[in-house]
């Protein structure tokens, strides 16, 4: 009897054993994540190299916080990041294309593009099946590259309407303005047809039009002429080398009125107007579609694990990095598609909701080159 | 001729080699522009084809975005931005020919200048962005900074040569020879030992000449005076023998009487032999008095008179009371040698006839004027003032050395020249900085 005993314990310990075994592999099996490749695209000034340098350490921090606050939320989900980084030339804005087109190639689920409207443009041709999504542009030319290619920033028409205005406010009724607009730039020269029907429909009166092009302005195209005019502001809706220059000459040579920017003029942190010491002497305000970065971040849902992270850079890019893994988060856990085919599938039904211009339009200050936050006012139109 | 200093004939001789090295510069900086301007073209073509790859690739990136994109105006904005003279898009040039390469260099484009012509990627539809630049000429690619510094090494250089070596002909040449000048009066003295080795040879040289010079000189002296002298006792002697032959009586009181003619005329020509000589050796001692200069040529021209009309010489004078600072017995022994030579001079010609005028004038000066109608100074001019140059078969040749001592002892100066209104001689006493 005791043999017998003997046996059962041991059949009985071997069984467990195995049942043991068996439960470990499952429970492994169940555990494995499903890898969401993540590629973050972005355009680096090479010709400022200090600034390019800061804004690139920022970008990877960024990404780096974000994927550290929501890496647990995901893989309790069944999913784990596959973050990568690129970064180009951006006067050569062609790579924007190839390097969507190359991260198509490689699996990735969602591409997150360039700021710049004419680079995002190029680079959602790259990326035909794969869903895109921009931190900052703002060509209405955006909303109509498909329901796979979306941005967080509110668009230029909503963006340009504030700015009116806002304009208004300041300079009064019928108050007459001059604009100066970059041709080569793809979202300033759609900001600044925005600005004029909205500004029209409010009674500001548009005195004359200066077309410039490239970074290297000569003067006499726009000074004189600017003066002779006599507007009470001039609409400056430029990348930030090209404002920050305009502005300086126009403010040397007597010009007195004020300046109104669209997101092309940079933060506090990054771009040619803050800390211009040419601008002494300038001022205006300028409008964006992210907040001050205290506002911005008490606005998602993960705020309590950001805010914590002593790294956590405060510019607007990062802001939008966090809201974009965030958003991209939150989308993965609810609709939980198994591919590359089944999330482009959720993105384009379900995408608008996530990735949108959460924060409204955000007006900034400018005095003496100084950019500061002043309020953000809730968006009107429709993504 | 009017004499050269030694600063500016070490200009002329320096100025020879500077212009060689200027020519020499200018030649190599014209020659090197010349090199670069062969290559600069090849350089250009090259450095184009590099900025066809960015032009190309950034016209590319306004070509995809269609009407949203600004390919003109990005390529009017790259020309200015990477000083080129011309960039457009469009399909490839005729001249740049049929390669079917992505990028070619175009020959002979119509203005001369380099044009390259590369084909924009990704496009199904051939598109090319072709950029041109202006070739620089010889003229542009001189390096001015080169040939301005140069030029100013060059004359850096020149200047300091010319100083440094200014000094040192003087420290070396000009000095000494002063020096040697000074204790050419002296006897022999020991030469320093930095002089130069050709002036050292020089001094023993100058020495030995003095030396024979001085032997020349008392030479002459004692040859010149002892014959005057010999002329002037001849008659004293023969008178005294004569006196001395006939006993005492009538006879006798008349050749004592020849020898008392003889005695009274010979002695005083016999001291102003002497004197003269002796003048001739030593520095003339003079005592100013503000006395009227005219009234002191008188009296030098009335002791010549009985010379002058014996002569049959016409003396004219235009003299006006002129007060004066000056020694009158001096000067008078100047004034009537000059003045008895002169009518020994005129003696030769048809009209004889001498000149004597004071003259004020502005830019040297008081002058005392004699002319002649003589002959001239003809080859005596030079060396006129040397003691023992004399046309007198009897002269020692001192007189006019003892007139120009006298002369500049009255801080005044004696020159001779020919007269241009008579023909003959013209001595010049100039008191300068002294106006009547």
């Amino acid at each position: 009897m005791k043999h017998i005993y003997f046996l059962s314990a041991v059949t009985t310990w071997l069984c467990s054993a195995n049942l043991l075994a068996n439960a470990d592999v499952n429970v492994a099996k169940s555990r494995q994540l499903t890898p969401v490749k993540i590629v973050f695209v972005e355009a680096l000034a090479p010709r400022d190299t200090t600034s390019s340098e800061r804004f690139r350490n920022d970008y990877t921090t960024a990404i780096e916080v974000a994927k550290n606050a929501l890496e647990g939320r995901l893989s309790k989900c069944g999913y784990t990041f596959d973050l990568s980084t690129q970064f180009y030339d951006a006067s050569d804005s062609v790579q924007a294309k190839e390097l969507a087109t190359k991260a198509s190639k490689e699996g990735a689920w969602l591409l997150i593009g360039p700021r710049r409207s004419n680079h995002y443009l190029l680079f959602a041709q790259g990326s035909e099946k794969v869903p895109t999504v921009s931190l900052m542009a703002s060509a209405n030319d955006v909303s109509a590259l498909g329901d796979i290619h979306l941005t967080l920033s509110p668009l230029n028409s909503e963006m340009a309407r504030v700015a009116a205005t806002e304009a208004k406010k300041k300079a009064g009724k019928a108050a007459g303005y001059v604009s100066i607009v970059s041709q080569d730039c793809v979202s300033c020269v759609d900001f600044e047809k925005n600005f004029d029907q909205s500004a029209k429909a409010i009674g500001l009166r548009p005195l004359g039009r200066i077309a410039v092009a490239g970074e290297n302005l000569d003067p006499k195209t726009f000074v004189s002429q600017t003066l002779l005019l006599k507007p009470k502001f001039v609409l400056l809706p430029n990348y930030s080398k090209v404002s920050s220059s305009v502005m300086a000459e126009l403010t040397k040579a007597g010009l007195r009125a004020f300046y109104v920017g669209s997101d092309g003029w940079g933060d506090s942190k990054f771009g040619f107007v803050q800390n211009g010491i040419d601008l002494v002497g300038a001022h205006g305000f300028t409008v964006r579609g992210y907040p001050s970065f205290e506002q911005g971040i008490s606005r998602l849902p993960i705020k309590d694990l950001i805010q914590q992270n002593q790294n956590l850079p405060k510019s607007g890019p990062a802001l939008g990095i966090i809201g974009a893994l965030s958003s991209t988060t939150e989308l993965i856990c609810r609709n939980r598609p198994k591919n590359l085919s089944q999330f482009a599938s959720v993105f384009a039904t379900k995408g608008r909701s996530s990735f949108s211009a959460r924060w409204g339009v955000s007006t900034f200050n400018m005095n003496d080159g100084n950019i500061s936050f002043s309020h953000a006012t809730k968006a009107k139109a429709k993504l | 001729m009017k004499p050269v200093s030694i600063r500016r004939i070490l200009v002329r001789a320096w100025i020879f080699p500077a212009i060689l090295a200027t020519i020499a510069v200018i030649a190599a900086t014209v020659g090197m522009a010349w090199i670069e301007y062969r290559n600069s073209r090849a350089h250009l073509e090259s450095d184009l084809i590099e900025k066809s790859q960015i032009i190309a690739r950034r016209l590319l990136g306004e070509v995809l975005l269609k009407d949203k994109g600004s390919p003109e105006l990005v390529a009017q904005s790259l020309t200015v931005d990477l000083d080129l003279a011309e960039v457009f898009l469009g399909n490839k040039p005729e001249n740049c020919g049929e390669s079917t390469s992505d990028v070619v260099v175009c020959q002979h484009s119509s203005n001369g200048y380099a044009q390259v012509s590369r084909r924009l990627p990704m496009l199904t539809n051939p598109t090319y962005a072709t950029i041109s630049a202006k070739p620089p000429t010889v003229l542009e690619l001189l390096q001015w900074r080169i040939l301005v510094l140069s030029a100013a090494v060059i004359g850096l250089l020149l200047g300091l040569g010319l100083y440094f070596q200014n000094r040192a002909l003087r420290w070396m040449v000009v000095l000494p020879i002063e020096d040697l000048s000074e204790s050419a009066a002296a006897q022999a003295q020991s030469v320093p030992v930095h002089w130069p080795k050709e002036l050292q040879q020089l001094s023993a040289r100058l020495d030995e000449a003095f030396l024979k010079r001085d032997e020349a000189l008392m030479g002459q002296i004692a040859g010149g005076v002892i014959h005057d002298i010999k002329t002037f006792l001849q008659p004293i002697w023969s008178a005294s023998l004569l006196a001395a032959e006939h006993p005492i009586g009538e006879r006798r009181t008349k050749r004592l009487e020849m020898l008392q003619t003889a005695t009274q005329s010979g002695l005083p020509k016999i001291l102003r032999t002497l004197e003269t000589a002796l003048d001739s050796s030593r520095q003339i001692k003079v005592e100013l008095n503000e006395r009227d200069l005219a009234e002191t040529i008188r009296d030098s021209l009335a002791a010549l008179q009985p010379m002058a009309d014996a002569r049959r010489v016409e003396i004219r004078s235009s003299l006006r009371t002129t007060v004066i600072s000056h020694d009158s017995v001096q000067l008078s022994r100047a004034i009537s040698n000059l003045a008895k030579n002169a009518i020994e001079a005129a003696s030769e010609a048809q009209s004889p006839l001498v000149e004597l005028k004071i003259s004020n004038n502005p830019q040297s000066g008081l002058e005392i004027i004699v002319s002649d109608n003589g002959q001239g100074l003809g080859d005596l001019r030079d060396g006129l003032f040397r003691s023992f140059r004399s046309t007198k078969k009897h002269g020692t040749g001192l007189g006019l050395v003892v007139s120009k001592k006298i002369i500049e002892a009255h801080r005044a100066t004696l020159s001779a020249t020919e007269s241009e209104s008579l023909g003959g001689a013209e001595f010049r006493i100039t008191f300068r900085g002294v106006n009547s």
